[in-house]
Order: C-alpha cells, then structure tokens, then sequence
C-alpha cells in the first residue's frame, strides 16, 4: 500500500509536467526557452525538487506554415537548466518556486554569439481541489503565477545589445493563469489522460520590448508500469500573439503551433524519477510570414520527492 | 533509511551538477561568445544600433545575381518599384521585392564591383564601387540596424558600415566613405521606358523565398516604426517618399510627391553645391546632379519631355538623360557629378540628420 501511494504521488507529480509555459519568445522566431516546467502540485508537507535540462534547435525556417531551405548555415540553439522546488501547504494548496539558466548560441557560418546567465524565476500558487487517490480518480489544479526577471537581459556584442530573443531573461514581468485535469483509466491510476490549459500574459522591458501573450491547450496520456518505467504522450498546442516593441507589433513573431511531445520516465528509486522528452512539430502557422522556429526539442528531468506522506520524510 | 535518504540527495545534487555544466559549460556574457574581444568604437551612437534577430548574414546577400532581359521577365510587374544602374553601358535593374529578402547585392565585373544595398525599415537605395585595394571587396548584412537603417559589414575585415551615412563606422576601416555610384530608383515601366534593352535581376537566386510577399507586415502603410531612432520630425509623414541630399549633419529632401505630372528641374543651393533635381511623379523618378563641372561652368537646365530616358537640356544645347550624361550636345559624353543623395523615407531623412530642410516649390 504505502508502495502504491509513493507510486501514485510520483506518476501524479511527473505528470504535471505539462504545466504552465512561460514563454521566452524570439523576435525572429517564437520560442518557449521555458516552455515545460515540472510544477507539480505536492501532497500536504511534501517537497518536490526538480531539474529539467532543455534543448532547442531553433534552426528551421518557415514561411507561414511551410518549412524551406535557409541555406544560411545557421545553427540557432537554446539551452536552459530549471530548477524547481514545490512544497505541499496542506491537502489542497501548494507553493512551487522555479529558476532558470539559459545558454542562447547563434552560429551562422562561423560567426557566433552567444550569451548565457540567469533566466526568469517563476513563483506559482495552486489550489487542488481534487487529487487522484486510493479514493478518486480525478485530479483538478487551478494556479496562479508570476515571472520575476531576476537574471541577465543586457548581455552584448560588440557593445550593441544582443536581440530579445538571445537574452537569457525576458527582462519583464509576466502573470500566469493555469488550470490542470486528469482522469485514472483504472483502479491502480497506472493510466490516465489529462489536459491542461494557461495563458500568460507579459510585461515590457526595459528596452520597451515585450514578448507577445501565450495561451497553451496540452492534451495527453500517461502509462505508469508496474516496472520503474512510464510512458507520456502529449499533443501541445501553443499560440503566441505578435511581440511588441514600444507597443508596435512586430511582424514576423508570434503564431500558432502543434507540436507532439513523446516522453519516457524511470524510477531510479522510489523517490527519484529520471524523465526524458521530446518536442516534436507536427504543424504551425506563423501568422503566415517567414520566421525561425523550433526544429526540435528535448528535455531530460530529474525529480527529488520527499517529506509529507512519503516513507523518506 | 536515513542512510538511503543521504544516497538520493546526493544523486540528485550530482545529477543538478552535471545538468548545470553541460548546459553552461563555457558560457558567460554575450559578447561573441569566446572569440578575441573585438573592438567597440563606433561613430554612432550604440544606443540606437540593433541587432534585428536574424544576426550576421542572417538575411543572405546576392553575389553575381542572373539577369534576364527586360523585354522577357514575367516576374516583374509595371508598377513594381526597382532600382537601376549603369555598370559598363549596360543598365542593370534591381527589383524591390528580391532586395526586400537580401538587402545586399554584390556585383559587376571583377575590375569593378560594386555593392548595391536597400533597407526596407528606411526604403533607401545606394550603392558603391568596391575598393580593389583589397582582396575581398564585398559586404554582407551585419544583422544590426542603426535608426532603423541597414548596417552592411565587409568581408575582408569585418568593418561595419551605416548604408545612409555611407561611411565605415566601426572596425579596422572606420571613417572610409566609399566611391558611390548613381541610382534611379523607380517603377518597372519607367525604366523599361527608358531603356528597353536594360536586363533585369531575376528570382533565381539559389534561395528559396517567397518574393512574392512583404515580409514586413503592415509596416509601409503604417506610421509606426519597429525601432527607436535617434530624433523625430512630423513635417511629413514618416513612411513618405523622398530624394535628399546630405552633407555632415545637414540635408534636404524633395518629395517625389512634389515633381507633378510632367518632367520638373529645380535648380537649388545646397551648402555651396549648387545643385538640379529632376524629376516627375507620374513616372516615379527623381536624381539629384552637381551643376558645377569640372571647367567651372555652372549649367542651367530645364526639362525635356516624352523624350525618356533623356530628360533635360542647358543652356548650351547639351541633353542629359536620367544618369546625368550628356547623349548629345557640344559636352556629349560628359557625366554630371554625382551628389550624396538617395531616395529614403522621411523618418530616416529627420533621423540620420539634424538639420534636415524640406523643399517647398515656392508656386
């Protein structure tokens, strides 16, 4: 039993992986750097510790929804390590803090520029009126959250800023409104489907630049097996409004994206879960103007649950 | 357990860390990202230089782009704005909507090349001769903007150069104004009118994009601008049309909404150059000449019309077509003095200068 509980509270945790996205968009593209966070919902007095790496290759170039050849020799990527620490204040509400450190690498040819440091932190209040257990098979979150640009928004080359969209940190401040559902297909909640939706809505920066509001819809299955291993698959849809700057849209920002999103995840222990993804397009609309947009992404995630209801406490 | 509690937190902190250095491994700052610092003096202000987001070569200049006759091409409409030269007799013309997607293009003969440039935030044409001084004379597209306008960087020695200052601005070769070469910018039917034997840049450029569409939105009926410039003026609309002439912190422009339905010479003072600009609205085209030649003389002018490409005579019997070259008369043969100007929007005019006037016909 006390087995079966730790099994469910980490198959509920790692699932909620499709949480909210803070978006980092490009000005020539539409990027969410931060786009999957792990902010998990914890049981009362349970702390959850998460580290997501990700990668985006941000190299492909499209004209409204059709891919074509660049032909630049541009090889455009983003990394970023998140760190997140979420803890359970009782049965229905819980507190997650995130922070970030993002890598932007631009080579075209053999000129390069890079810029790395600091990102966006991300403090996130949720409320859970349901959560899938030996008594329930529905799990219900509403959150509330903020982006603070605690990191790097000025980095340079050749003194001149670098474009917004290789800032390590938006710069601004941003707001976050996230809902969260999930159905157990079965009497052990091995298999559930769920849905989540958000929309974040972003401030400017100081360069008066600001990246354009995002609303996400996620919808997907999760297969925990009575091995260590777990199966995710999750269909992302993602649409960003135009980046502004001094309130004058952008062309050539924002659009619309459907991306399917395959993911594997491994108990290590019964505390530590190991989960590898990927981001994968299967189509876009980029307000139907030639952007550089995500070819591919990945992350690996390592999650660290303790206290509360689990025997490590 | 709570020796299995120690062995988790420490994988985890060990995973964190592993995580950490091969996402941050090597980084830091911005900065060109571990190359020799590069040098950071400009002679513009830096507060109003920015990176676009496509980055250096991002948007990919033309080298030795093909031509097709003028007579032939079917991808080029007769309203369609192009911009034309003369490079050995032969008159080459440049369509807006190809130069949209490149902004830069690298041509002529190898004993001439020459750059021909057009920014599409500022809608302003140049080019200039390349100096054969050195090996690579070409230029690419730097991916920074200065008041909105094209910063062009040269491949030999990666000097940055602003394209309506006409002038290296930052680099080993800073404060070298190059050799410009006269333009006429206007529609496809003008200059087919005028010269029908003219060959025409086609879309066979190796590079597959949409010539067929704006890639700015809105912007050229907009009167917002997508990035800060140094100084506004509201004479006149932003986005509007105009040849200018400039020199130091001076310059004036003519609207090419002002030269009427038929061919107009404005003889004008401009610093001491005493100047012409011809002109005519109806046929979309306007070029701005020294009237001083190399003798002293000062000419007189007034214009010519139906007569395309020639389109004014002097006092001396002399007639000059739109490049400012006397085809027939006592001087034929001689080439007016080119002047610094260029066509661009009137943001860019007010914004690059401090002291820009407006003519106003004085009718």
């Amino acid at each position: 039993m006390k087995k079966l509980l730790i099994t469910l509270s980490l198959a509920g945790a790692l699932t909620l992986s499709t949480s909210p996205s803070i978006a980092q968009t490009c000005s020539c593209a539409s990027v969410p750097i931060l786009g999957s966070m792990q902010l998990a919902a914890p049981n009362d007095g349970q702390w959850f510790l998460g580290s997501t790496y990700e990668f985006h290759d941000i190299s492909e170039l499209v004209a409204g929804s059709s891919t074509i050849p660049d032909q630049t020799g541009r090889d455009r990527t983003s990394q970023a390590v998140i760190f997140e620490a979420s803890r359970g204040i009782n049965e229905k509400w819980s507190v997650s803090a995130l922070l970030s450190a993002v890598d932007h690498e631009r080579q075209i040819d053999d000129d390069r520029a890079q810029a790395s440091g600091l990102g966006d932190a991300v403090i996130m209040v949720k409320y859970s009126p349901k959560s899938i257990s030996l008594y329930s098979k529905t799990a219900l979150s509403f959150g509330l959250g903020g982006r603070v640009p605690v990191g790097e928004d000025d980095a340079r080359r050749l003194g001149v800023p670098l474009a917004e969209d290789m800032q390590p940190s938006t710069g601004a401040y941003g707001g976050t409104v996230w809902a969260y559902w999930a159905q157990a297909l079965n009497d052990s909640k091995g298999a559930r489907i769920y849905a989540s939706a958000s929309h974040t809505q972003n401030g400017e920066n100081d360069r008066n630049y600001q990246f354009g509001d995002e609303t996400t819809l996620v919808f997907g299955g999760a297969y925990q097996t009575q091995t260590p291993w777990g199966f995710n698959l999750e269909l992302l849809y993602r649409n960003t409004d135009r980046d502004r700057r001094s309130s004058v849209e952008i062309p050539n920002t924002g659009g619309t994206w459907l991306d399917i999103a395959p993911a594997v995840q491994y108990h290590v222990t019964e505390s530590v879960a190991l989960k590898l993804a990927a981001k994968i397009p299967v189509s876009r609309n980029l307000n139907d103007e030639l952007q550089f947009t995500t070819k591919y992404a990945f992350r690996l995630s390592l999650s660290y649950v303790f206290g509360g209801n689990s025997p490590e406490g | 357990m709570y020796l299995f509690y120690r062995q988790e937190k420490s994988l985890f902190l060990l995973a964190i860390s592993a995580l950490l250095l091969t996402a941050c491994g090597g980084g830091g700052g911005g900065e060109g990202g571990g190359n020799r610092p590069e040098p950071e003096v400009w002679l513009i202000s830096t507060q109003f230089i920015v990176d676009g987001g496509p980055g250096k070569d991002g948007i990919p200049a033309l080298q030795n782009p093909a031509f097709e006759s003028a007579t032939t091409i079917s991808t080029v409409d007769p309203d369609d704005l192009v911009i034309a030269l003369r490079s050995e007799g032969q008159v080459k013309v440049y369509p807006h909507d190809v130069m949209m997607y490149h902004e830069i293009i690298n041509d002529g003969p190898d004993d001439a090349p020459f750059t021909m440039s057009y920014c599409p935030l500022t809608g302003s044409g140049v080019a200039w001769l390349g100096d054969l001084d050195h090996a690579d004379p070409t230029f690419g597209v730097s991916g920074l903007l200065y008041n909105s306008n094209l910063l062009l960087y040269d491949r030999e020695t990666g000097s940055h150069w602003s394209q309506m200052l006409q002038k290296s601005v930052r680099g080993p070769r800073i404060r070298e104004i190059p050799t410009s070469v006269q333009l006429i910018e206007t529609t496809f039917s003008t200059i087919t009118a005028m010269y029908p034997d003219a060959i025409v840049m086609t879309r066979d450029t190796g590079w597959g994009r949409s010539y067929d569409d704006y890639p700015y939105g809105d912007y050229l009926t907009s009167q917002d601008l997508l990035f800060d410039v140094s100084q506004q003026n509201n004479s006149l609309p932003r986005k509007q049309l105009a040849i200018g002439i400039y020199n130091g912190e001076n310059a004036k422009v003519y609207q090419l909404s002002g030269f009427g339905a038929q061919t107009q010479t404005i003889h004008d003072q401009f610093a001491s150059q005493s100047i012409v600009v011809v002109g005519n609205t109806a046929l979309n085209f306007a070029a701005i000449y020294d009237r001083e030649l190399s003798d002293g003389t000062i000419l007189s002018f007034t214009p010519i019309q139906g007569d395309l490409p020639n389109v004014m005579t002097d006092t001396e019997g002399n007639v000059w077509d739109v490049f400012g070259v006397a085809v027939s008369g006592p001087r034929a043969g001689t080439q007016l003095a080119s002047t610094k100007s260029y066509t661009a929007m009137w943001f860019a005019w007010a914004a690059f200068f401090n002291q820009t006037e407006i003519y106003f016909s004085r009718s």
